[in-house]
């Protein structure tokens, strides 16, 4: 038998319906990832963070099964963790408290402008706060398709299966997305 | 033994992994079974089939209804074409029929790759085999038999044929639905039973086509179009006898034909009427406020409201 290091989510998954333990592999390999995710979708607060995403790997573990196979296994616990911070918004009644950008997405936030230059140009005074500012005044369908693609760098097809709409809504929502980014940073920049 | 294994990703178990197998082992929690997920998504694919399948009959009976619309005797029955088209629009059916699409479009977005496909994709394909369906059910009467069907179950719900008779069972206006009770010695007057009161009728049949007075003495259920001139002693004087055509026998090219034969009937009493109406100038120098009998099928409200 292989080390788990070694085997795809796939094998992890169908290693884990035989024995739960696996689970753990699991676990470990996308903490990070969606710890970031569920802060950057609104959830600052690091407790609350950690009981959401205590809760989407229990999620997770129940539904294994209904992990369909012609998906990544990545798309899929990203859609589970994305419907669970929305959940938790529910449950709590809360807004996201605004979208967290770091200091060190702020490249992250230049590549976007890289893609469309006629659209977004960052130079070095737009500095994170303007655009964690911008991001805050974001409409949440776009800002999500912008989180995924630029800070969790996820494919469209991705996208679409995280948030289970199509692949031409993603296309569209990100250009949509982009734009008004563009024009928030602007006034953003006006208002300073 | 795997559970051993305390590391993996070449660092040590972390603390919300030890976390969340210590739930999983306290709650004794197991995976849902494969099963009850392929028998939910199937479940939801069996409710998208119900719903094209629920809208297809809802098409069905909008279709019958149209079809007789198409070719009902208007009018002899309302003064304006969109009054009469507001008071048989199938409302009922055509929310059942939007509904269901709608209910399909969000049944095909629950399945697992529903998000896949476009609103109008779904839309429309949904649409077309509601629509395939409900031609294929109308052209096997399922309409008529539903339209019909349903007044037993619900005696609120009022069908087709059942707005055609109590808009022909209205004597003051001008029509009368029923059969032959007894005919005369020269057929001039003949009499008629209604079925709804059970009311006999006199009926003059001067003014009568040869083919309307036949259809009338066969004894068959029929619509008879004229006007009242003694409702206290039901004399009714008549000026046409077309065939009750409801049922699941009856088709289309019979409906157009009796629509033609309406049509060609008003035409004959307006001519008529304009002619006596030439001859009383000629002779009197005015038209007569008198009609006699052989001009009053040219005076029914019907004839007026015919565009030749």
């Amino acid at each position: 038998m292989s080390h788990p290091t070694s085997m795809s989510d796939e094998e992890i998954v169908s290693m884990v319906l035989r024995d739960q333990s696996f689970f753990q592999h699991i676990v470990m390999r996308y903490e990070e990832k969606l710890f970031r995710y569920v802060r950057r979708l609104g959830i600052r607060n690091h407790e609350d963070a950690q009981d959401v995403l205590q809760e989407i790997f229990f999620k997770v573990y129940r539904n294994l099964n209904a992990f369909d196979t012609t998906l990544s296994f990545s798309s899929w616990i990203y859609r589970i963790a994305h419907n669970e911070a929305i959940s938790f918004y529910r449950k709590k009644q809360v807004r996201p408290e605004g979208h967290l950008i770091d200091e060190g997405d702020e490249h992250l936030l230049r590549e976007m402008a890289k893609e469309d230059s006629s659209e977004l140009r960052f130079d070095k005074r737009r500095n994170a706060e303007i655009l964690a500012q911008a991001l805050s005044q974001l409409e949440r369908k776009y800002y999500d398709v912008l989180v995924l693609r630029y800070f969790e760098h996820k494919e469209y097809e991705e996208i679409s299966d995280i948030l289970k709409i199509p692949i031409g809504s993603v296309g569209t929502r990100i250009y949509r997305g982009k734009q008004r980014l563009k024009k928030l940073i602007d006034d953003t920049q006006v208002h300073i | 033994m795997h559970k051993d294994i305390q590391t993996t990703e070449n660092k040590p178990s972390s603390t919300l992994a030890q976390r969340v197998m210590k739930r999983i082992r306290t709650e004794q929690v197991q995976p849902a079974s494969k099963w009850w997920f392929i028998c939910v998504e199937y479940s939801i694919w069996v409710a998208w089939l119900s719903t094209v399948v629920l809208g297809a009959l809802a098409l069905a009976v909008i279709l019958y209804v149209g079809n007789y619309a198409r070719f009902a005797l208007y009018e002899a029955t309302h003064d304006r074409v969109v009054d009469f088209v507001l008071e048989i629009l199938p409302t009922l059916w055509l929310t059942l029929f939007v509904s269901m699409i709608v209910l399909a479009y969000i049944n095909v977005r629950r399945t697992k790759r529903g998000y896949l496909y476009s609103m109008g994709g779904i839309i429309f394909s949904s649409i077309v085999l509601s629509v395939v369906g409900g031609v294929v059910l109308h052209f096997f009467k399922v309409g008529y038999l539903i339209d019909v069907g349903i007044t037993k179950i619900v005696p609120m719900y009022e069908s087709y044929e059942e707005f055609e008779e109590k808009i022909w069972q209205q004597p003051e206006e001008g029509r009368l639905l029923g059969r032959l009770q007894d005919a005369g010695e020269d057929d001039t007057f003949v009499y008629v039973r209604t079925e709804n009161k059970q009311d006999l009728w006199q009926v003059n049949t001067t003014e009568l086509s040869g083919s309307d007075l036949d259809l009338l003495l066969s004894g068959k259920r029929v619509r008879i179009l004229g006007t009242t001139t003694n409702m206290v002693e039901n004399i009714f004087y008549a000026c046409g006898v077309f065939p009750w055509l409801f049922g699941s026998d009856v088709d289309v090219q019979e409906m157009k034909k009796q629509r033609q034969l309406f049509i060609g009937r008003m035409y004959t009493h307006k001519e008529a009427a304009e002619r006596v109406k030439g001859i009383e100038r000629e002779v009197y120098g005015v038209t007569g406020t008198d009609t006699d009998s052989s001009g009053v099928c040219g005076e029914i409200a019907a004839v007026k409201r015919m565009h030749f």
